[in-house]
């Protein structure tokens, strides 16, 4: 303040004393208030003590010179704002043209079938948004040319996809032609519509999502290596006396260590009917299966509806539900029920995990297979392959490694191979295939019953059955499969038996009795999987105790 | 009462294979899984306690050693990632 009084003395002083020939402006005294001194231009000023000799600045003199300046810097500012805001509107526009096209490209594809109305909401709200968007930046006619350049692609589609479903024969009409017709028109349309590739957002999107999948796979092959700077840093002294790791199998490492087999399964998952075909095709033809994968239920399936009945039993024992592990004993294998497993038999809404499949299904079989149950002789026809191990035609497992995995459970002894499969995108899902080998037919079974055709996972089933028969014979175990024509997949059930989010590894365990039973598909009602539920429980905590190896 | 006899008791090279890739460690045949699990976790960059290992089919549990699974030199175990799934679709929730 004392300093603001002496300031403002100083230039009453200098005022007095100015004379008009120095040529120096006057500073003003400044507001002795907080707040109008806050606001005083002058604050900041420059106080001239020296006489300027010659000209002074225009912008130092004159208040309106400044405001000019001022002025000039906003107008350049707003020009800035008005380009980024042309900018904005103009990929708001593309995006509304891009989402409409994909939209119509979504709803001409058949197996969206079960979210027609969810698309068609869609495009009702993206068609709202054109008066929104619409304005002197991105004018009406911009929109309304993507408007019409949707509706020209799904009248282009619609009519390629009707000429595909009338140039193919039968009725039940072989999946693959359909949707490398509509592949072949949708991208004919797209073409003649749309010429920038960039806006065909569907198969763009698709492949970019595959090829990071690819990406990070060999990413991790690269990050992942099992090295020596990886050497397991063992604190304890006496655990690096006895334990020594060694390097020598890591030259036989192929794969993504972080991308696991299932997770390439999902992304595989990912592509539409469309990219399947596309990808199918660039393959070699060595990994190209020909099956037909027909969508409708066979006529000759047989339900199995008295499982409840052929599984209840009277436990007389006492019955130990503490933390304890419980084990079926299988010949010379062992399979150990942990508590936690055993209590997602117990808890009515838990999601069933491998071990759970994998056990279960092992102790059907060994209960269907006794000499004094009824199912006997079909269940011995029967080989269970574990959760874990379609998972090797993924990540191209050698054939010593499928030998060695697969060979304890002598598969080319059986004529029925059942093949339980764990899905995990978008969430982990339990489903079932059944192979008939002589037949040359895989029956597929999903509690969710979907629409979509997992061509990828029956390709899978397929390469891995030719896998398999291949390993067997060249370790001169006899099993003439074709595996090369006359092979088709079809699913078991027309409509979803599940709408929980938890049964359906009890659905596929279901699945697995029917087919031990001699049946084709569960016949089970979803009220029942509780009770089902309950006797597998029941089953497993009346086996023996486990108490480690003996 | 030497201990020559538990000095020059050989140890065991097991494969252990996850996805295809394989390492190999050396091991006694009297000595724990659980300290083998937790190494083999460690090289394949997992989480302790996140892969449940089977040896021909069976699963290996912490408490068992080489030896008591008969275990010989060059011996296969296969690592694998818990597998768990409900089957709810997205659409399905809402």
């Amino acid at each position: 303040m004392t300093a603001l009084r002496k300031f403002n003395g100083y230039c009453e002083k200098l005022a007095e004393l100015h004379q008009p020939n120095w040529s120096i402006p006057l500073p003003e005294p400044l507001p002795l208030q907080l707040t109008p001194l806050h606001e005083c231009p002058h604050l900041m000023e420059d106080v001239w003590i020296t006489p300027l000799p010659g000209h002074i600045p225009r912008w130092l003199e004159d208040a309106d010179v400044r405001a000019g300046i001022q002025a000039f810097l906003k107008l350049d500012r707003c020009e800035e704002e008005q380009r980024c805001l042309e900018l904005e509107a103009d990929n708001l526009c593309r995006w509304f043209g891009r989402e409409l096209r994909a939209l119509e490209v979504a709803m001409a594809d058949p197996s969206n079938h079960s979210i027609s109305m969810l698309l068609q909401q869609r495009k009702v709200h993206l068609l709202h948004l054109k008066p929104r968007w619409t304005s002197a930046l991105s004018p009406a006619e911009q929109y309304e040319s993507h408007v019409q350049n949707a509706a020209n692609l799904a009248s282009s589609l619609h009519a390629a996809s009707h000429e595909a479903l009338v140039t193919s024969p039968p009725p039940q009409a072989m999946l693959h032609i359909v949707a490398s017709s509509s592949h072949a028109a949708l991208h004919e349309a797209s073409v003649a519509i749309s010429p920038p590739p960039s806006q065909l957002v569907l198969p763009q999107t698709h492949n970019s999502m595959v090829s990071q999948a690819t990406e990070s796979a060999h990413g991790d092959v690269t990050r992942q290596p099992v090295s020596e700077a990886d050497e397991p840093d063992m604190s304890d002294p006496e655990c690096d006396e006895e334990l020594e790791s060694s390097d020598e199998g890591s030259e036989t490492m192929q794969p993504p260590l972080g991308l696991s087999s299932d997770e390439i399964l999902f992304a595989d998952f990912l592509l539409s009917p469309e990219e399947a075909d596309e990808s199918i095709a660039q393959e070699p033809p060595a990994h190209e299966h020909s099956i037909e994968l027909l969508t409708s239920v066979p006529s000759f399936i047989k339900y199995d509806t008295t499982l409840q009945e052929a599984l209840r039993f009277q436990y007389a024992g006492e019955v130990n539900t503490t933390h304890a592990y419980h084990a079926l004993h299988v010949g010379s294998s062992i399979v150990v029920f942990e508590a936690r497993d055993i209590n997602m038999f117990r808890n009515p809404t838990a999601r069933l995990n491998d071990v759970c499949i994998n056990g279960a299904a092992a102790y059907l079989q060994d209960r269907f297979s006794h000499p004094t149950n009824e199912a006997s002789l079909h269940s011995a026809r029967c080989v269970i392959f574990s959760t874990h191990h379609l998972g090797m035609v993924k990540y191209h497992a050698t054939d010593e490694e499928m030998w060695h995995r697969t060979s304890k459970i002598m598969y080319w002894k059986h004529d029925v191979w059942i093949i339980p499969i764990h899905r995990c995108f978008p969430v982990g899902h339990w489903v079932l295939s059944v192979v008939y080998p002589e037949q040359r037919q895989i029956l597929l079974f999903d509690s969710l019953a979907q629409t979509r055709p997992q061509r990828g996972e029956v390709q899978d089933i397929m390469q891995f059955v030719t896998r398999l028969v291949l390993v067997a014979n060249r370790h001169q175990k006899q099993l003439q499969i074709v595996t090369e024509e006359g092979w088709s997949a079809q699913p078991v059930l027309a409509n979803a038996c599940q709408t929980n989010g938890y049964d359906c590894g009890l659905w596929v365990l279901a699945g697995i009795a029917a087919v031990l039973r001699g049946y084709h598909a569960t016949g089970c009602f979803e009220m029942e999987m509780s009770s089902l539920r309950g006797l597998l429980y029941e089953h497993i905590i009346g086996l023996p105790l486990y108490r480690g190896r003996i | 009462m030497s201990q020559e006899p538990e000095d020059v008791k050989p140890k065991l090279n097991l494969n252990i294979g996850h996805d295809g890739t394989q390492i190999t460690v050396k091991v006694k045949a009297n000595m724990k899984f659980a300290k083998i699990f937790a190494a083999a976790e460690q090289r394949f960059g997992k989480e302790p306690g996140t892969f449940k290992f089977t040896y021909d089919g069976a699963r290996v549990q912490p408490t068992d050693t080489p030896g008591d699974l008969g275990m010989e030199d060059g011996d296969q175990i296969d690592a694998h990632l818990e597998q768990i799934g409900g089957g709810l679709w997205p659409e399905m929730e809402s």
